[in-house]
C-alpha cells in the first residue's frame, strides 16, 4: 500500500484494502459476507443502505466495526417519533465572544460524520425523514440559509424493523430512493449462530484493525467511477430497468400485472456504479453480465412499488426481478 | 500488443465469411430468380433485369458491415473471457491513471497466450443462406422435371408429326392413285406412260373429230366456240394452279365441248332454222358440272348452280311443264309427244376418300358418284354423223355430300 500523502492507488490496491476491510469486520461480525461486501460496495460507491431486519441481527455492531475498520467518524441516531430535524442537522444557538458579544453559531448535529447510523428510521415523521433527504443526496446541510458541508466520506446506514408497524412512519418512495442499496438481513444458520455465542460471551471482545482512512477510501471511491464497462454490458442494465416499469414494452406479464411503478433512472445508476465496484471488488477490471445480475436486486429492491393486486396475492419484489432476469436476454436480439 | 493484432486477425476472417456470404446469397438470389423465370418461360426476357438485381444486391450486401461486437461477444464466451475483450475493444484508446486497461490487456494475453482468437469464429450458415439454398435446390428440381417434361412432349410430338406425315404421304399416295384410276376407263393402276399414251390418242381422236365438225361448221361458229373455250381454260388458270388439275380440267372441257357439240350437232341436223338453246348458257361461262367439281373441289352451292345445262337437260317432263314454256319445249312435244325421253342411267364410279379420322368401322365413305370417264370417251369416239345418243343422269342424282365429308374433301385438295 503506498503513503498516503503521494497517493496512487492501483487496481490490486484497491483489491488488497477491500479484502483487509471485509477480513476485519469478520473478526466481529459472524456470517453475512454479502451484506457486508455490499455495504462496501455501496460506501465505495458513495451510496447509502437501508438495511432492514429483525432486531438483534447486530446490524450496529456491523455498523460500528465498519466505522472502526475504516477510520472514520461514526455517529448514531435512534430515530424516534419526536426527534426533530434539528436534532440530526444541527441549530443555532447564540454564542458570547471574547468582547462580550453574543453571536449565532451553527451547532452541527450528529449528521456531521463520516459513518451514519440512522437507527429505525420508520419510527420518525416524515419530517424529520425527509431532513437526510439533502444530506444523503448532496451532502450539504442547510441551516438558516447557510450550507455546512458534510465529512467525506458521507455514508448513510438506516435500519428498519420490518415487523413492527404500529407507530412507525414508513419512507416515503423519494427517500426509498436515495438510498443506494437495499440489504436484507435473515436470521443467521447454526454455525453462524454458535460463531456469535462463542465471540460475543467470553471475556474479550474481538478486536479489529484500521485498514484505510477517508482518503484512501475518496480514493477508491474514484477508482470505482473509471471502471470500464462495455456498453453491450450497459445496454443489458438499462433493459433490466424498463423491463421493471409496466408501461414499458420490454415489462414482462408479471411486471404489468403486478407492479404500479418502476425503477427510476437512480436505478441504473445504482446497477451500473454497484457492478463497477463489484468487478473491481473481485479482482476484474471490467465490467461483466454477472456482476450486473449481482447488483440487481439490492439496487432495484426498494424502487420497485408493488400494485394493490401484488400485494394482494404476496408478490414479492425479488420474485419479480427474478423473472426479468429470466426473460432479458443479455445480447438484444 | 498482442492482443490488439489477435483481434485485427480476427476481424480479417470475419470480413472475409462475411463477403463470401454475401456474395454466395446474391448469386444464389440471382440464381433462384433465373431458375425461377425459367421454369415459366421467362429467362430471355427477364435476363437484363436479373443482372440490374443481382448488381443491386452485390452493392447493398457489401456495403454492409459485420457485427464485430457481436463477433467479439461470442470470442468473448467462447473463451470464459467475461466480456472483457469487447470492453478492451471498446475502451482501446482509454486512458486512466490507475492502470486498469493495462490489467485487462495483461490478464487477457495471459488467458488467450496459448490460443487464437481466430479459433472462436467458425463460419456458418445464416438462416437466409440456408433457405435460399433450398429454394435454390428446390427450382433446380422443378426446372430439371420440367426440362424432362418438355423433352418427353417434344418426342411425343415429334413421334406424331412422323406420323401424320407418313399417314399424309400415304394419303397422298393413294389419292392419286386413286385419281389415276379415275382416269383410268376400267379404274385400274396405270403407268404415266400409258396415260400419255391414251392422252395422245385421245387427243387424235378429238382433232380428227373437230376437224370434221370444222368441215361441216360455219366459220363464225367456229370462232365462236374457241373463244368460249378459251375463256373458260383462261379462268378455271386462274382459279387452280396446280397443272395436273389444269389438265385433267382442259381434257374435262374439251370432252364436255365435245359432247356439247355432238349434241348441238345433231339437234342442228334435225332443226337446221333453229337455235340451240344452250349456247346461252355456255356463253354465261356455265360448263357444267364436271368442270366446277374437279376444279374446285365438291361445293355444294357452286356445283348446283353450275348443273344448269345438265339439271335442265335432266328434268323431267312434269317439271318442265310446271315451271313454264322454256324455248324448244313446244317444238319437242310435236317430235316426240308426251312420252319421256329415254334415258341412259349412267353407272357412276365410286370415288371415296380414306377415312382419317372417322371410325374404322366407316372405312370407306362414298362422298359422290361421278360419272365415268369412260362414258365420255364413248362419247368422244362415236362419229359425228352418227345419230344421237341422248345419255341422261338420273334426276335424283347423288352429288350432295354430307358437311363434315366435304369439310375433309376440302382440307384434302387445299393440300
Amino acid at each position: 500500500m503506498k503513503e498516503e500523502t503521494n497517493l496512487k492507488l492501483t487496481l490490486e490496491d484497491f483489491t488488497i484494502i477491500t479484502h483487509n476491510i471485509q477480513e476485519e469486520i469478520n473478526k466481529v461480525i459472524v456470517g453475512y459476507q454479502e451484506i457486508i461486501t455490499y455495504v462496501l460496495i455501496a460506501l465505495l460507491c458513495g451510496g447509502h443502505v437501508l438495511l432492514e431486519g429483525v432486531p438483534g441481527l447486530g446490524k450496529t455492531l456491523m455498523v460500528k466495526t465498519l466505522s472502526e475498520v475504516l477510520d472514520l467518524k461514526f455517529s448514531r441516531i435512534q430515530f424516534t417519533p419526536d426527534l426533530m430535524p434539528a436534532d440530526i442537522t444541527g441549530t443555532n444557538i447564540i454564542i458570547t465572544d471574547e468582547k462580550e458579544r453574543k453571536l449565532f453559531k451553527f451547532q452541527e448535529g450528529p449528521i456531521f460524520t463520516n459513518i451514519l447510523l440512522a437507527d429505525e428510521i420508520n419510527r420518525a415523521t416524515p419530517k424529520t425523514q425527509s431532513a437526510l433527504l439533502e444530506a444523503m443526496q448532496e451532502g450539504n446541510v442547510t441551516s438558516s440559509g447557510k450550507v455546512y458541508p458534510l465529512p467525506k466520506p458521507f455514508f448513510v446506514l438506516a435500519t428498519q424493523n420490518p415487523i413492527e408497524m404500529e407507530g412507525t412512519y414508513p419512507l416515503p418512495e423519494a427517500q426509498m430512493d436515495r438510498f443506494f442499496f437495499k440489504l436484507e438481513l435473515d436470521y443467521p444458520n447454526r454455525d453462524e449462530l454458535l460463531e456469535i455465542i462463542d465471540r460475543t460471551t467470553n471475556i474479550e471482545m474481538p478486536k479489529v484493525k484500521k485498514v484505510t482512512n477517508d482518503v484512501i477510501i475518496e480514493e477508491l471511491k474514484k477508482m470505482v467511477r473509471i471502471v470500464p464497462i462495455s456498453h453491450v454490458v450497459k445496454d443489458y442494465a438499462i433493459r433490466i430497468v424498463l423491463a421493471t416499469q409496466p408501461e414499458s414494452e420490454l415489462a414482462p406479464q408479471i411486471v404489468k400485472k403486478y407492479v404500479r411503478y418502476g425503477s427510476s433512472p437512480r436505478g441504473a445508476q445504482a446497477i451500473i456504479l454497484g457492478a463497477k465496484a463489484l468487478a473491481l471488488w473481485e479482482g476484474r477490471s471490467n465490467v461483466s453480465f454477472k456482476d450486473i445480475r449481482k447488483v440487481i436486486v439490492p439496487a432495484l429492491r426498494h424502487r420497485i412499488i408493488l400494485s394493490f393486486e401484488g400485494e394482494a396475492e404476496g408478490i414479492t419484489v425479488e420474485k419479480i426481478l427474478k423473472e426479468i432476469l429470466e426473460e432479458i436476454p443479455e445480447i438484444e436480439r | 500488443m498482442k492482443i490488439f493484432q489477435e483481434i485485427n486477425d480476427l476481424w480479417k476472417k470475419v470480413n472475409f465469411y462475411y463477403l463470401f456470404e454475401r456474395v454466395l446469397i446474391s448469386t444464389i438470389i440471382s440464381v433462384n430468380t433465373f431458375l425461377f423465370l425459367k421454369y415459366f418461360y421467362l429467362s430471355n426476357i427477364y435476363i437484363p433485369i436479373l443482372l440490374l438485381l443481382t448488381s443491386y444486391l452485390m452493392y447493398k450486401y457489401l456495403r454492409k458491415r459485420p457485427n464485430f461486437e457481436k463477433v467479439l461477444l461470442n470470442a468473448d464466451k467462447f473463451f470464459n473471457l467475461e466480456e472483457s475483450l469487447i470492453t478492451l475493444w471498446e475502451y482501446k484508446e482509454y486512458n486512466e491513471p490507475y492502470g486498469i486497461m493495462k490489467k485487462l490487456i495483461y490478464e487477457l494475453e495471459n488467458k488467450l497466450s496459448n490460443k487464437s482468437l481466430k479459433t472462436s469464429y467458425r463460419w456458418k450458415p445464416s438462416k437466409l443462406l440456408s433457405i435460399l439454398t433450398l429454394i435454390m435446390i428446390v427450382l433446380i428440381i422443378l426446372n430439371i422435371l420440367n426440362s424432362y417434361s418438355s423433352i418427353q412432349k417434344h418426342k411425343t410430338i415429334l413421334k406424331e408429326e412422323n406420323i401424320e406425315q407418313e399417314s399424309s404421304l400415304k394419303l397422298k399416295e393413294n389419292l392419286s392413285s386413286k385419281i389415276q384410276i379415275s382416269k383410268n376407263i376400267q379404274g385400274e393402276k396405270i403407268t404415266e406412260e400409258k396415260r400419255e399414251k391414251e392422252k395422245t390418242s385421245v387427243e387424235k381422236e378429238k382433232d380428227k373429230v373437230l376437224e370434221k365438225l370444222l368441215s361441216e361448221w360455219d366459220f363464225e361458229e367456229e370462232k365462236l366456240i374457241e373463244e368460249l373455250l378459251q375463256k373458260k381454260t383462261t379462268s378455271s388458270d386462274e382459279k387452280n394452279s396446280p397443272s395436273k388439275i389444269q389438265e385433267e380440267k382442259n381434257i374435262q372441257q374439251e370432252g364436255f365441248s365435245q359432247n356439247y357439240m355432238d349434241q348441238k350437232n345433231a339437234f342442228l341436223r334435225e332443226n337446221p332454222n333453229k337455235e340451240f338453246k344452250s349456247d346461252k348458257n355456255i356463253s354465261q361461262g356455265n360448263f357444267g358440272m364436271e368442270s366446277g367439281e374437279l376444279g374446285k373441289g365438291i361445293e355444294r352451292d357452286e356445283t348446283i348452280k353450275d348443273l344448269n345445262i345438265d339439271s335442265s337437260y335432266n328434268k323431267s317432263e312434269k317439271d318442265k311443264e310446271a315451271k313454264g314454256s322454256l324455248p324448244g319445249i313446244e317444238e319437242r312435244k310435236e317430235k316426240l309427244g308426251s312420252k319421256p325421253t329415254p334415258r341412259l342411267n349412267v353407272e357412276a364410279e365410286k370415288v371415296y376418300v380414306p377415312s382419317q379420322g372417322i371410325d374404322e368401322s366407316k372405312k370407306k365413305v362414298y362422298l359422290f358418284e361421278a360419272p365415268s370417264i369412260k362414258e365420255e370417251k364413248e362419247k368422244v369416239i362415236t362419229p359425228i354423223n352418227s345419230p344421237v345418243i341422248s345419255k341422261s343422269e338420273s334426276p335424283t342424282y347423288p352429288r350432295l355430300i354430307p358437311q363434315d365429308l366435304q369439310e375433309i374433301i376440302k382440307s384434302y385438295f387445299s393440300e
